[in-house]
């Protein structure tokens, strides 16, 4: 079964191995080619999960030899593996008639089975070397992909970007498993976890080994699941063909969710560093959402919006929720590749919507104003929004699993959910239904429906990835905060919802209540969203100066 | 010195500098700068435009050599494009002899060959000064321009994208502009930090802002015109849609002031940049350089002569077998005077030539009609309870009716329906935006992403349907089958037969009316194409055609107006119905619309029926092969065919679902007698025209003024695209990123907004699937009213006689000839 598992990184290198050799010989088949293989490859990873499952081993691993150049096979690579494989044979597909007769077609193929094989190498990776070197290989095969269209200056300049940060990202990755194998000894997984769990608090140069390890970590997972401020790099990589975008967005942007995943052991030692991973977590969240509401064009939209995700995702880490999180980075993946390959499509949602007659739903939808007064008056609007789906949901965890409480982490999911669950109210509200009773009932039924369902997919994929209950435990544990901080974050977030509320009511409204005077504070505030804070400007600095600064050494040292 | 003092003292100089020109000729300048740029309309409504339509009053040489001296633009393909043609023999001396000769430009034939060999001299265009002043190792400055402009232009004008949209929905674009620089600081970056200090002092009013940049750039009154054009063309998309906006609020009788707009804030750039930057050094040499644009202009036209040549050189030997095949058919074969047993009216696009002639082989006896797609009828088409019209016309003219859709059973059920599709419509876009919100996107993608799953599979696999014709949005099929788009009311009978007559005698049907005559509108089904208006019928302002297929064969088959029309001389017989239909020229199916079974004869029909799938067949193959499908005509192939163009129509991951108008070359309006035996490989606009039944020419008037004028719109979009396509086409398509919602598409991440068409539209990877020549239009008609009619409208004028279309009659001897000249036509030799 574990042999297997080799075949998952090597088939796809075989398939660009093939297409650059054939690519003279077959044309455009090549393409047939690449495709064919990455069935195969996406067949064997299915397999690998399935024998996975019902044989009930548990983990396995096998190196080349030493205890270095190995792959793994557990819970969490064999999950990853069947995604990465299932997205990247999709963007093989699409790329077949997408990027047909573009110059380099060949060598378009070549460049996406690599990076599959990297990404691949990355998941299924059994020792720190090897996992460093699949890291390191992800980067380049990025910035070979983005700058696929050589002609285009704008492209190299924003793939220039990428290669920054991602090199930004690869140096404290270094430095943890240097950390890492300096205090037990081990390069393979499993006999390093073993020790890490059975000394956590060695230390290396007089640091805690553990705790040093997960915060490099952490850094390196920021830079390549684009968190605030290293993100910029994301929303800028359009110059890529659109299937790139897709394998960016759903595969390649995961890696930081899924290298904490991989070093759950490290974090579950490392109480503060999870903290820290949720307050970035929560912050790129909330500044991915708002920089994604002013953009105009749907590509750079599309890219805010995963960066907006991505900080969920890391969020969900650092409240303990790990299994919750590759959940969601599945999920997001599903979700974005579908937008970005179908992001050309909006002539034909325009003929499915275009001009819906002015009544109150259409102004608001459309025109963003104010609809005419509601009929229910407001506060039993209000009392109906806010407590029905918290109940719903407080009644679909405690049905899933009781103890769900005592995790503080859940509570900060759950007040995600609540606040899904109020829009979805306030926007059916807005609705202006021929008959609003069952219009609510039905909202209210599917909406429980899907807290339920979502709550039981999301609990038995948690066992499936952490078996260990003591494991999943000691996790939500280390991210717990104490009481007061927490208390004091809940009413934080919640006045922050409750303001934005407010003023987005009062900003649709027609007439403003306080008149002009905050008119230059929205545009002053409208200016700063729009322009992406000015980190886009940083970066462009940064990139100059740093090219500015390497003619300089050129010409210092007299190289040519 | 303090800020305040600053600002008065610039305040002053601001208002001596402007009392130094006089601020209506700045206007006038500014207006005439924009004008010479030609409009694009949004994504929804892609119509091909004349890129060249603001500089058709200049001959084409002429034209070409400003456009090269002043945007660096190209206008003629590339020397080894003709050089290849010239080797492999396909262009030969006597082409280009006889080139030189109809130009009449004084160059030798010698000069012409060797400049075949010569690489093209690149035109050494005015620098804009942002240009001069990027320097290496800096952060470019004309980039940031462009970059924010562009920008601040996708909020400004967003329809749809964006959640949070600018607050400055009332202000004009330039006053907007101005606030929002003043706030943004991005400008540090590009090394311009000190701008917006200097911004507080510019006019705010656009017309005084543009004099003030002219007079802080020093701009020499030589070179205002062309640089004030220079500086629109440096942002020639968003000036394009500008120019749009400017063109439909000036179709219905209002004006735009956008364009004028964009001109200040472009302006007001360079002379910023120039304060910021500090830089008199580089002001003296950009000086320099811009004073000497008339010399360079006179160049780029020298030039622009030689490749005129090789231009024309190309388009004789293209219109040389054509001319032959007229001289050798017999001239004029009067018309078969029987009743033919079906007629098929299609639009003149150059694609309904392909089915139009297979159509007439699959069915021997049926005549086929060319026509513009709208059938005559110029309206604006009301779908089922919505408040607002969409045009179904030609861009040209301004609808004259309105068509709203009707259900039946009366109002009562319309408004049911109407309220139905409403509530379904509103339920999708709630949801739309439920999922993209902000804050409830989190959850939403948790627990619902993996219900993408299915689309995503289903959508690679090919499975999805493309989206519904529009008035199908929010109806299930048989709702819909219960809705009728009929003309409003307003237009009483006598209207109603005036248009009826206006057709049928456009159609040139006033005798020997078949038992059916079918109507083809036509449309495109294609998936995730932000194009895709582009290949709908241009006549009907890039929707799809059936609404005035179906509106025009109601008119055609009511009673009353068929009584009515008897008093005009025209009479239809009783047993004839008029069919509309839709051609899909994505998948060349052709869907009977509204048939009343019972009306037709069952036989005739059946055989119409298996006609129409026939020549689909033909048709599928002929252009499969221009696809680089190979297919043979048997059976198994015919049905490979037909699922290869179903699946390029379905597939998301299709740029090339069909070729559109690629290869489009000459326009013919005579009868088709002519062109009968002709096989024109999909490169000509057919119009069915015949003189000797066209009393005062009025229908000939309107063919040369309409259909005519559109055909060569959409030749020069394609030349235009073709020649230049890094700035009057629209790149790369695999790279299109579509910005504000429906407004245009940019390539990548920024920069300016893109025109025209994308290389996959043109080029198939390895040649052009597009051969760049300028319009050949052949019209048998009597030259004195050819050329009365062409002395009556300025347009015509300049098209035919600044040498952008090349005007050719066929005599009713068979002999073909060239105007070259008002009353000045000569024997075309071949």
């Amino acid at each position: 079964m574990i042999k297997l598992q080799w075949l998952i990184p090597l088939l796809p290198v075989l398939s660009a191995l093939l297409v650059h050799l054939l690519a003279g010989r077959l044309g455009r088949r090549v393409a047939q080619l690449s495709v064919g293989m990455g069935v195969i490859t996406f067949l064997v990873a299915l397999w690998q999960i399935v024998v996975f499952i019902t044989s009930n081993q548990g983990p396995s691993w096998m190196g080349i030899g030493g205890n270095w150049g190995s792959v793994y096979l557990d819970p969490l690579s064999a999950t990853m593996a069947l995604v990465v494989s299932g997205f990247s044979l999709i963007v093989h597909i699409y790329s077949v008639r997408y990027m047909a007769e573009e110059p380099g077609y060949a060598r378009f193929f070549m460049l996406l089975d690599l990076m599959t094989a990297s990404i691949l190498l990355f998941v299924t990776a059994g020792d720190l070397i090897t996992l460093l070197i699949a890291w390191h290989l992800v980067s380049v095969m990025m910035y070979f992909l983005l700058g696929q269209n050589t002609e285009s200056r704008p492209g190299e300049r924003y793939a220039f970007w990428t290669f920054l940060t991602y090199r930004i990202g690869d140096l404290p990755m270094v430095l943890a498993a240097v950390i890492l194998f300096q205090a037990y000894g081990a390069l393979d997984f499993p006999t390093l976890f073993d020790r890490l769990m059975a000394a956590p608090d060695t230390e290396v140069f007089g640091m805690p080994a553990a705790i040093t390890a997960a915060g490099l970590i952490a850094v390196s997972a920021f830079a390549k699941s684009a968190q605030f401020p290293l993100h910029t790099w994301l929303p800028y990589t359009m110059d890529g063909p659109t299937p790139v975008s897709a394998l960016m967005h759903a595969g390649i942007v995961n890696a930081g969710g899924i290298i904490i995943n991989r070093f759950a052991p490290a974090f579950v030692n490392a109480e503060g560093v999870l903290h820290l991973l949720f307050v970035v977590g929560l912050l790129t969240a909330v500044i991915g959402s708002v920089l994604m509401l002013t953009q105009n064009d749907i590509k750079k939209s599309l890219g805010y919006s995963t960066m907006g995700q991505m900080g969920f995702m890391i969020m969900e880490t650092g409240v303990g929720a790990f299994s919750l999180a590759v959940f969601h980075l599945i999920a997001h993946g599903m979700f974005k590749a579908t937008m970005f390959l179908s992001s050309g499509d909006l002539i034909g949602d325009a003929r499915r919507h275009d001009d819906v007659p002015q009544n109150p739903l259409y102004t608001f939808l459309v025109d963003r104003k104010t609809g005419k007064p509601t009929r229910l008056p407001w506060l039993a609007i209000g009392v109906v929004t806010l407590v029905v789906p918290l109940a719903i949901l407080l009644l679909a965890h405690w049905a899933v699993s009781p103890d769900f409480f005592q995790k503080q982490g859940a509570i900060v999911l759950l007040f995600f959910g609540w606040i899904t669950g109020v829009q979805v109210l306030f926007a059916t509200h807005r609705l202006d239904a021929t008959n609003p009773v069952r219009m609510m009932l039905m909202i209210l039924l599917s909406f429980a429906l899907i807290v339920i369902g979502y709550s039981i997919i999301g609990h038995t994929f948690e066992t499936f990835l952490y078996p260990d209950a003591a494991f999943r435990e000691a996790l939500y544990h280390a991210a717990g905060l104490d009481a007061v901080t927490f208390d004091g974050l809940v009413i934080l977030l919640g006045l922050v919802v409750l303001v934005g509320w407010i003023g987005s009511y009062l900003a649709s409204r027609e007439e403003s209540l306080f008149g002009n005077r905050f008119s230059e504070l929205r545009l002053t505030l409208y200016s700063l969203i729009s322009r992406e804070l000015y980190i886009a400007d940083l970066y462009e600095r940064l990139s100059q100066a740093l090219l500015e600064g390497s003619k300089r050494i050129n010409v210092w040292m007299r190289w040519r | 010195m303090t800020l305040a003092t600053q600002t008065q003292q610039h305040n002053a100089e601001t208002t001596r500098a402007t009392g130094r020109l006089d601020l209506d000729h700045v206007r006038e300048l500014a207006d005439a700068a924009g004008r010479k740029i030609a409009p694009l309309w949004p994504l929804d409504s892609f119509v091909a435009v004349n890129p060249y339509l603001g500089l058709i009053d200049q001959p084409f040489s002429e034209a070409a050599g400003y456009l090269g001296a002043i945007a660096v633009e190209r206008t003629v393909m590339d020397h080894e494009w003709y050089a290849q043609r010239w080797r492999d023999g396909r262009l030969t001396r006597a082409h280009i002899e006889r080139a030189v000769e109809h130009l009449g430009h004084p160059v030798g034939i010698e000069t012409v060959i060797k400049a075949l060999e010569a690489p093209h001299r690149s035109s050494t265009p005015i620098p804009m000064l942002v240009e001069m002043l990027d320097r290496p190792g800096a952060a470019p400055i004309s980039i940031f321009v462009v970059d924010q402009i562009s920008h601040f232009l996708a909020a400004h004008f967003d329809r749809g994208q964006a959640i949070w949209s600018a607050p400055d929905e009332n202000a004009s674009l330039y006053t907007a502009w101005r606030e929002y620089t003043l706030i943004d600081r991005s400008a540090r970056a590009a090394g311009l930090g000190k701008a917006r200090r200097y911004l507080q002092d510019v006019p705010a009013d656009p017309i005084e802002a543009i004099a003030w940049a002219i007079e802080t750039l020093q701009l020499p009154e030589s070179v205002h015109a062309d640089y004030l054009f220079a500086a629109l063309k440096s942002i020639n998309g968003w000036a394009a849609y500008c120019r749009y906006r400017l063109w439909g609020a000036e179709l219905t009788g209002g004006s735009n002031k956008d364009l004028t707009d964009l001109l200040a804030v472009r302006l007001v750039w360079e002379a910023l940049a120039l304060k910021a930057t500090d830089s008199a050094a580089i002001r003296r040499d950009w000086q320099r350089e811009i004073e000497r644009h008339h010399e360079a202009i006179a160049a780029a036209e020298n030039e622009a002569v030689i490749d005129e040549v090789m231009l024309t050189a190309t388009e004789i030997a293209f219109r040389d077998p054509v001319i032959r095949h007229f001289r050798q058919a017999s001239p004029a074969a009067q018309t078969d005077a029987a009743r033919p047993p079906v007629q098929a009216a299609f639009c003149i696009d150059v694609r309904s030539e392909v089915f139009r002639r297979h159509l007439e082989t699959s069915f021997p006896g049926a005549r086929t009609i060319g026509f513009a797609g709208f059938f005559g009828v110029p309206l604006a088409y009301q779908r089922l309870g919505e408040s607002q019209c969409r045009t179904h016309t030609p861009v040209l003219l301004n609808p004259g009716v309105t068509v709203a859709d009707r259900a039946e059973g009366g109002d009562q059920a319309g408004q049911e329906l109407a309220a139905r599709r409403e509530q379904r419509i509103g339920n999708t876009l709630s949801w739309k935006q439920f999922k993209l919100s902000a804050a409830s996107c989190f959850t939403f993608v948790e627990s619902a992403g993996l219900t993408y799953i299915p689309k995503l599979i289903g959508d690679t696999l090919g499975w999805h349907t493309p989206a519904p014709p529009p008035d199908q949005a929010g109806l299930s099929d048989e709702e819909r089958a219960r809705v009728h788009p009929s003309l409003a009311s307003e237009a009483d009978l006598e209207a109603r037969v005036g248009m009826a007559e206006g057709i049928l005698r456009g159609l040139g049907l006033t005798e020997s009316i078949a038992p059916i005559v079918l109507l083809a509108g036509h449309g495109s089904t294609t998936t995730n194409n932000p194009h895709r208006a582009g290949l709908d019928c241009g006549a009907c302002a890039g929707q799809t055609g059936e609404v005035s297929a179906r509106v025009a064969a109601d008119l055609l088959n009511d009673p009353a107006i068929r009584d009515g029309l008897v008093g005009r001389g025209i009479e239809i017989p009783a047993d004839t119905r008029f069919v509309a239909a839709l051609h899909d020229t994505t998948t060349d199916e052709v869907d009977l619309l509204d048939l009343d079974e019972g009306a037709v004869d069952r036989a005739r029909l059946d055989e119409l029926r298996q006609a129409l799938v026939q020549a689909g067949d033909l048709t599928r193959l002929e252009r499969l092969v221009t696809l680089r499908e190979n297919l043979s005509d048997s059976p198994a192939d015919r049905e490979a065919a037909r699922k290869a163009v179903a699946h390029r129509g379905r597939d998301w991951s299709e740029v090339r679902p069909e070729w559109g108008l690629a290869g489009n070359a000459a326009f013919i309006a005579a009868p088709r007698e002519r062109t009968r035996d002709l096989d024109l490989g999909g490169r000509s606009f057919l119009h069915d025209y015949d003189w000797r039944q066209d009393e005062g020419f009025g229908v000939l008037e309107l063919i040369l003024t309409a259909p005519l004028v559109v055909a060569s719109w959409i030749n020069l979009q394609y030349y235009g695209s073709t020649v230049d396509n890094e700035r009057q086409g629209s790149g790369n398509k695999v790279l299109h990123n579509v910005v504000g919602g429906l407004v245009g598409v940019l390539e990548g991440n920024g920069g300016d907004l893109r025109v025209g068409l994308s290389m996959q539209s043109l080029h198939d990877g390895e040649n052009w699937r597009h051969e760049p020549l300028r319009l050949s239009a052949f019209v048998e008609a009597p030259a004195e009213a050819i050329d009365d009619i062409i002395a009556g409208n300025e347009t015509l004028q300049h098209l035919v006689g600044n040498r952008w279309l090349t005007l050719l009659r066929l005599t009713d001897e068979g002999d073909v000839q060239r105007r070259r000249g008002p009353g000045d036509w000569v024997s075309e030799a071949v």
